[in-house]
């Protein structure tokens, strides 16, 4: 366990090593998830971040390519609108809302592939290279299509109490995918929609109770007379582990506000449509986020899980409400260039 | 004639780069990790002054800034700056060489 601690810590100072350099620039759009890290809007940029709000570090590579000149020879341009980046995250498997959970460290690394093509529906320019613009207010409209793909690795240590008792105790892999298609759509740089539909082999470890104890184990000398008594920390998850094939819809709407100040903010409003095992259930909600122009970005999202009570044990609506903050930080060293 | 020149460009943003131009000329520059779109030119003609243009689009407010070696001598030491409004920013200018 301490070697994958390691490990996962290294991956996280090499990535800062490579991106600590001067006039480099860090994200904080991406904060725009659900409690559980997913969202329909996909940022075409790189970036690193440590998101709170699913206890995640990840890191994106986006390679795109700018409009250039007509292969023809003509004066024309050849808009480049596809692209490609490779997104990985370390966090719990099984969207668990804590990389540490009750004190249990409960590493799962997903990555994925995801290419797609911008400007499918609303030019950003025309063949001539001129910027297209729209409506009255003439504002610019930009979208993109992304095709995501990827998979999931995690380790548990299973505990229940049911079984034998040397059968107690069992080590689980799980070994998910995902496959998403998502089309966004970004309008006068303030408004942005996410629609997407995704597949993923989905685990219940969220709704499993962490549990630790100690595991002793005794060895008695030939002669009768000594015993050597070894211990050993367990930390496991108690409960009916159990994996399903999940389909999920997903709506976004982001509104970014820019006053005449030093503090942005945005509202982000969601639903979920979740399918698993025949039973639909839907979650929603709302976050508001404040962009200071700093270094750190935070906000506060409330959703409910369970909308129409389909899994949860309450039928009281406020119990199936959950609440959160959510800070996203901007490496210091990373240096956002200034306007 | 003109003479030519060795350039090298980077412009960083976390908006998306549509277009650039050198003396008018589209010019594809190249997504990096770490969000600076660049390209290295070993013979680029340049008469005169250095004319470009930059057009970009994403989130309002989202700055970008631009910076141009000639030679391997930064032309540009007070960056060219720009930032997003109304969904784009398309800026032309021209830098003394």
């Amino acid at each position: 366990m301490k070697k994958k601690i390691y490990l996962f810590r290294l991956l996280g100072l090499l990535l800062l090593f490579r991106l600590a350099q001067p006039g480099q620039a860090q994200t904080i759009k991406p904060i725009f998830e659900d409690g559980k890290g997913r969202t329909s809007i996909i940022a075409p940029l790189g970036f690193l971040g440590i998101n709170t709000e699913n206890s995640s570090i990840r890191f994106q590579y986006f390679y795109a390519k700018t409009a250039g000149p007509d292969p023809l020879g003509t004066q024309l341009i050849k808009r480049n609108r596809f692209y490609w980046g490779i997104n990985v995250t370390g966090s719990a498997a099984g969207g668990i809302s804590n990389l540490f959970s009750a004190g249990v460290f409960t590493p799962g690394t997903s990555a994925c592939l995801f290419l797609g093509h911008r400007s499918l529906f609303f030019s950003a320019l025309d063949k001539e290279g001129t910027p297209v613009l729209h409506g009255k207010k003439q504002v610019a409209i930009e979208d993109w299509l992304t095709f995501r793909t990827g998979g999931q690795i995690a380790n548990y240590t299973l505990y229940d109490e049911t079984k034998p008792f040397a059968d107690q105790i069992s080590k689980e892999r799980f070994r998910g995918y995902l496959a998403q298609v998502a089309y966004n759509v970004l309008i006068s740089g303030a408004t942005s929609i996410g629609v997407s539909w995704d597949i993923a082999q989905a685990n219940n470890i969220d709704d499993l109770t962490a549990i630790k104890f100690k595991q002793q184990t005794v060895i008695s000398a030939p002669n009768g007379q000594n015993t050597r008594i070894f211990e050993r920390e367990v930390n496991a998850f108690s409960g009916s582990y159990e994996t399903t094939i999940v389909n999920t819809y997903s709506l976004d709407g982001v509104r970014y506000f820019t006053p005449d100040s030093e503090i942005n903010y945005a509202l982000h409003l969601y639903g979920r449509l979740r399918h698993a095992n025949d039973q639909p259930v839907y979650r929603a909600g709302v976050g508001f986020y404040l962009f200071p122009k700093g270094k750190v970005a935070g906000g506060i999202f409330v959703e409910s899980n369970d909308l129409g009570n389909k899994i949860s044990d309450t039928p009281q609506f406020s119990k199936r409400i959950d609440m959160g903050l959510t800070v996203k930080f901007i490496m210091p060293s990373l240096g956002v260039p200034e306007p | 004639m003109a003479k030519t020149h060795k350039v090298a460009v980077e412009l960083s943003t976390e908006a998306t780069l549509q277009l650039f131009r050198l003396e008018g000329f589209a010019i594809a520059l190249t997504r990096t990790l770490d969000n600076v779109y660049r390209i290295a030119i070993s013979d680029f003609p340049i008469e005169g002054e250095l004319d470009y243009y930059v057009h970009c689009t994403g989130w309002n407010k989202t700055p970008w800034t631009l910076k141009i070696s000639i030679d391997g001598k930064d032309i540009t030491p007070d960056l060219v700056k720009g930032e997003i409004e109304k969904g784009y920013s398309a800026v032309r200018g021209s830098l003394k060489i």
